[in-house]
């Protein structure tokens, strides 16, 4: 009677000790399961371990856009099909409505006091590229803070200034 | 038989007991998946193509009065004039390389300045006031046939005037030196 009760407290307790340690073969992946989860793929890293690479279509974030007062910029991107297309892109969005096609009859031009450049004049095409991206990055001011021209640092990242820098040359009238 | 299941009950607390201080076979930390690579799209730091140290044998000087010198020495295109430099060592300079290169050179008056032919291009009938400072006939040509170099009297001349009156270059910083920023021409003597 006394033997028969102590077998079944044991077993009574074994079966959920037994439950629990199947469990924990689980829990502490003795056993792994592959769950679908994306918590592994994240940008946090480990201590003492080097942070994991910039994630694709960041933005970069490399310095000035020109050293100050050292002079014309020079122009690091060349001016392959690839950069004007990609430069005329940003021109029809950020350069048309004023200089249009180039001869700065853009639509709302005429309602310009001062009527926007001719990119395709002697004005123009005498300026280095260097010249031309500080113009965009700064835009034209006179003094008083007249704008004559927004500057476009905030529209156009560094690389798209270049890129309608080559464009611009690439305008003929 | 009185000892058997109290055995296995022991062994069952000490594995349990393994298990959850860590001592186990180790596949916590499953190897991390590979994260997207970065790529690059095109280069946008500064380039370092314009930039180089001056020649020992230049002279560092403000814009404004190696202006003043050349207007002073009678402003030819081709002949070197004469100027002090910051350490009133005495040196030589050319209009070509030493003048022209202020009015045709942006970020250089003050960092992300236009240049001066910028507005006051070669086309005069758009250019501001008219006034061509792109080219040598240009600045001795004026503003509407009228001379900015004040007939060689540079303290009189209307660039003068303009230049250290802080009107122009425009949307002069604080902090701007009215005589312009030093530069480096010409050479020692």
């Amino acid at each position: 009677m006394k033997k028969g009760l102590l077998k079944r407290v044991l077993i009574t307790l074994a079966v959920p000790v037994a439950i629990l340690l199947v469990g924990l073969l689980f829990t502490y992946e003795i056993i792994p399961i592959r769950w679908v989860s994306t918590m592994e793929i994240q940008s946090s890293f480990d201590p003492m371990e080097d942070p994991l690479p910039v994630p694709e279509r960041s933005v970069p974030v490399q310095g000035a856009a020109f050293i100050p007062g050292a002079g014309n910029p020079a122009n690091p991107i060349a001016a392959d099909q690839a950069s004007i297309e990609n430069g005329k892109s940003l021109y029809i969005t950020s350069c048309y409505p004023c200089h249009g096609g180039g001869a700065g009859d853009g639509p709302i031009a005429e309602k310009l006091t001062r009527k926007p450049a001719n990119l395709t004049s002697d004005n123009v095409k005498q300026l280095t590229d260097g010249e031309i991206f500080i113009i965009i990055s700064n835009g034209i001011k006179i003094n008083n803070n007249q704008i004559t021209m927004p500057d476009l640092r905030e529209n156009l990242a560094v690389n798209d200034r270049w890129n309608v820098v080559n464009y611009v040359r690439s305008l003929k009238p | 038989m009185k000892t058997k299941p109290t055995w296995i009950l022991m062994s069952a607390v000490l594995i349990a007991g393994l298990l959850f201080s860590g001592c186990s076979p180790s596949t916590r930390n499953p190897q991390k998946q590979e994260y997207p690579k970065y790529v690059p799209y095109g280069s946008s730091a500064p380039s370092l193509q314009n930039i180089s140290a001056p020649a020992a044998t230049s002279c560092p000087v403000h814009t404004v009065d190696l202006i003043g010198a050349w207007v002073t020495a009678g402003s030819s295109e081709t002949d070197p004039f004469p100027f002090t430099d910051l350490n009133d060592a005495s040196c030589t300079g050319m209009f070509e390389s030493d003048i022209l290169p202020l009015f045709t050179t942006s970020n250089l008056w003050y960092s992300g300045a236009l240049s001066c032919r910028t507005c006051h291009g070669p086309d005069t009938a758009v250019s501001y006031v008219g006034m061509n400072l792109s080219s040598y006939q240009g600045i001795k040509a004026g503003t509407n046939g009228k001379d900015i170099l004040g007939g060689g009297d540079w303290k009189s001349s209307d660039l003068n005037k303009f230049l250290t009156s802080g009107i122009m270059p425009p949307n002069q910083p604080p902090g701007y030196n009215s005589q312009g920023p030093v530069v480096y021409a010409g050479v020692k003597k």
